[in-house]
């Protein structure tokens, strides 16, 4: 409650200060800045998970704002927050979210399919609530997390942070403003052949988790689609998957994608751990073609419609770097908490994603399972 | 000795991955090793016809070697070092450890890299970069350790791997799309490079015949970088590439051999941005008092080498965008033997000249232009356009 009365103290003392001479009103705004410094806490933040985005990802950029102060670190095994916490200077760490103290928001960076429990009873303690992608499985479990929060005046966010790469936030621009006429259709992939796993690799696909690379890898490609296009709803047309040893290593799918005005985009959304695919998110116009680089240092080009190279966008908008990502939509989503208006990464602003995730996976048709030798 | 069931690690790696076809079509009793389920998925969906075992490479103590019944282990597999340079020898130290705890275990046939040679290989040579050093470090460990166990080892040093989806071939397109791009020496020089399949035949034939040496080579002797990029570029149609002069390759090969720590401190100091400090404000408020209080002539002739050496900056600055670094490995001269013996592709099947040629076609096409439901695509037929794909060059 400390945030309100930070605020309140200092528009009361601005409101004085025109009244006092030039001097003492300098000296004055110094005493009160002071002093609202000491009032305006930062944010207490608390983190669930301590896995690799956490600790490469999340950490760094949190502890380097000097609005946020990390309070402790949750995860099912505390020898790892203990390690995290001790690498960041974290004073906490916990490994039953029961037992930590209350903090203004929360990082969920739990797998989606281990979170179920722990997004309502952040809620219910009264936390902002910030996720890490892919934000829920099902359309029902992400209307139920953003109902809740809203009945308790909470905001929940979900890290999509590839919305914050320079060629997607510049591509999202041009299209808005249709500088490149009505767009035909869209064919989006992110393929690459898996070649090692590693030590603790493929959580991410287990059943805990999301159980494939459409939630977990689509819902990265699936998002940068939909915010580039400013989508309003999407329909499942077909999806194919193959599946080796009940794990789904890739997903085609093709949707429709409406827009707030105009015809429904035919869009293909392609992600893949067995094979190298053509990169991008390829916007097909009627005379030329976009291609908007999936990473934050990737490129934003236009090409001819048989895939000349004609020119490369100077991006302005938008991160360079993951970090820069990272730190953007942490300051969107800490803005979004302390004025209550949606931002960029409000939940609200991944429905779409989540219903198309959700819908692709009931209606894939011609799933081939192999079958274990 | 002929062997009755091999391990391999590292199976979904490009090599074992690819290696378990080769073992399997010769007719070898094959146990692949996967640490976690998403990489038994991946073995299953490259290699379905072969056994996958899901566990540790490095048992802990009392605990089971997931291959203690293979006698002969293939290992490709390497461990990471996190980010941390010792573990690179520590990692796979212990692998080599838990491998030779197989209770069956005869031969370990352990995949090193002519890394151990060095970048540039020059008629001198030795392990240039950490990643050489370890490897050497961690292949001679695995000689020692296994001869104290009266287990036979044999150490492959494993040239440049190329094929489908594999990222030198990824490379070599690139560069052969590149415009501009000029192969050094006419690639003249040993490739030191060898096929995928190459790898898999010559494996196959080791484990049949028996290894005349400890340490072996394992590269396309006979082939010159320009018989490899050729190759590439007529699989997928590409333009072959032109030839760099030679007195431009040499001043590139000599500019990588005097590299040094030195050269680069000194390069690094004349990198640093003096001019962006001069022109922060307070730092150009002060420069400009001293400017109004220095004679003329000196001004002057202070702006002049400003405008030389400025010049010169941004002459090597737009240089170094127009040309594309070159590899050392494309300047570098063929590794010393002896090598495994690779035979001939067979006609037809896996191997076979047809099947790498249709395979780095149907990877180029999937890679090079997006199309409608890529990812669950078949094999591109070439005479075929895909559905929905775009009519790209």
């Amino acid at each position: 409650m400390g945030r309100p009365i930070g605020f309140a103290f200092r528009g009361i003392c601005f409101l004085s200060i025109p009244r006092l001479p030039q001097r003492a009103r300098h000296w004055d705004c110094f005493i009160v800045s002071m002093l609202t410094v000491q009032l305006e806490a930062p944010w207490k933040v608390g983190v669930i998970g301590a896995g690799v985005v956490t600790s490469g990802s999340h950490l760094p950029v949190l502890v380097n704002m000097p609005e946020v102060s990390v309070k402790w670190i949750c995860d099912r095994s505390l020898p790892t927050a203990q390690r995290v916490a001790t690498s960041y200077g974290i004073s906490q760490a916990f490994a039953e979210t029961t037992h930590c103290p209350d903090v203004d928001v929360v990082l969920v960076a739990t797998p989606v399919g281990s979170r179920r429990s722990v997004v309502p009873e952040a809620l219910s303690r009264g936390w902002h609530v910030f996720c890490e992608k892919p934000f829920a499985l099902t359309l029902s479990e992400h209307d139920m997390y953003v109902s809740d929060a809203r009945a308790r005046g909470r905001q929940i966010g979900v890290a999509q942070v590839r919305r914050y790469a320079k060629p997607t936030a510049s591509a999202r621009t041009l299209v808005r403003q249709g500088v490149l006429g009505p767009i035909e259709r869209v064919m989006a992939a992110d393929g690459f052949r898996m070649r090692g796993t590693g030590r603790g690799g493929g959580w991410h696909l287990n059943d805990r988790a999301a159980g494939g690379v459409l939630a977990e890898f689509g819902s990265h490609l699936i998002d940068q689609v939909l915010y580039i296009l400013g989508a309003t709803g999407a329909s499942v047309r077909e999806c194919t998957q193959r599946v080796h040893r009940g794990l789904e290593l890739a997903s085609s799918l093709v949707a429709d994608v409406s827009k707030a005005s105009g015809p429904p985009i035919p869009c293909s959304m392609d992600v893949s751990l067995l094979d190298d695919l053509c990169n991008g998110v390829y916007i097909e116009f009627a005379e030329s073609m976009l291609r908007v680089g999936l990473g934050f240092e990737d490129t934003l080009t236009l090409l001819s419609k048989d895939g000349e190279h004609v020119a490369e966008f100077a991006t302005a908008e938008g991160a360079g770097s993951p970090v820069q990502g990272f730190y953007l939509e942490w300051k969107d989503f800490l803005r979004q908490c302390r004025t209550g208006e949606p931002s960029a990464v409000d939940a609200a602003t991944v429905t779409t994603t989540t219903a198309l995730i959700d819908e692709a996976s009931r209606v894939r048709t011609g799933a081939v399972e192999v079958p274990a030798a | 000795m002929t062997p009755t069931r091999i391990g391999v690690t590292g199976a979904t790696g490009q090599v074992g991955s690819r290696l378990l076809r080769h073992l399997r079509a010769a007719g070898f009793e094959v146990v692949a090793v996967a640490r976690n389920p998403l990489g038994a998925a991946l073995c299953d969906a490259v290699a379905p016809d072969v056994e996958i075992r899901v566990g540790p490479l490095t048992p802990d103590e009392g605990q089971t070697q997931v291959l203690d019944d293979c006698d002969v282990i293939v290992n490709c597999a390497i461990e990471s070092s996190g980010g941390i340079p010792r573990q690179a020898y520590t990692r796979n130290r212990g692998l080599v450890d838990g491998l030779l705890k197989a209770k069956a275990l005869k031969w370990l046939v352990h995949f090193s890299t002519v890394a151990v040679y060095g970048e540039l290989i020059t008629n001198d040579p030795r392990p240039g970069s950490e990643y050489g050093r370890s490897k050497l470090y961690v292949e001679r460990y695995a000689a020692r350790q296994a001869r104290r166990r009266g287990i036979r080892c044999t150490a492959i040093r494993l040239g440049h791997v190329y094929g489908a989806g594999i990222a030198r071939s990824r490379e070599i397109i690139e560069f052969a799309r590149t415009p501009g791009f000029a192969l050094p020496f006419g690639g003249r020089l040993p490739s030191n490079a060898i096929h995928e399949d190459n790898v898999g035949a010559a494996v196959v034939r080791l484990l049949q015949q028996g290894a005349a040496h400890d340490v072996c080579g394992l590269c396309e002797t006979s082939h010159t970088w320009r018989d490899v990029f050729d190759w590439h570029t007529r699989c997928v149609g590409l333009t072959p590439v032109h030839d760099m002069p030679d007195a431009e390759s040499t001043a590139r090969r000599e500019a990588i051999l005097r590299q040094s720590p030195v050269r680069d401190a000194i390069a690094w100091l004349r990198g640093l941005p003096i001019k962006s400090l001069v022109r922060s404000p307070a730092m150009f408020d002060l420069a400009l008092r001293a400017l109004v209080k220095t004679p003329s002539s000196m001004t002057k002739a202070v702006s002049d080498i400003n405008r030389r050496t400025g010049a010169r900056g941004h002459i090597v600055r737009a240089n170094a965008a127009a040309e594309r670094a070159v590899a050392a490995l494309y300047l570098s001269d063929g590794v010393p033997g002896p090598f495994l013996e690779i035979p001939g592709a067979p006609a037809d099947g896996l191997g076979s000249e047809m099947e790498r040629a249709r395979e780095l076609r149907d990877w180029y096409e999937l890679w090079r232009r997006p199309r409608l439901r890529a990812a669950t695509a078949v094999p591109v037929d070439p005479n075929i356009t895909p559905a929905g794909s775009l009519a790209w060059k």
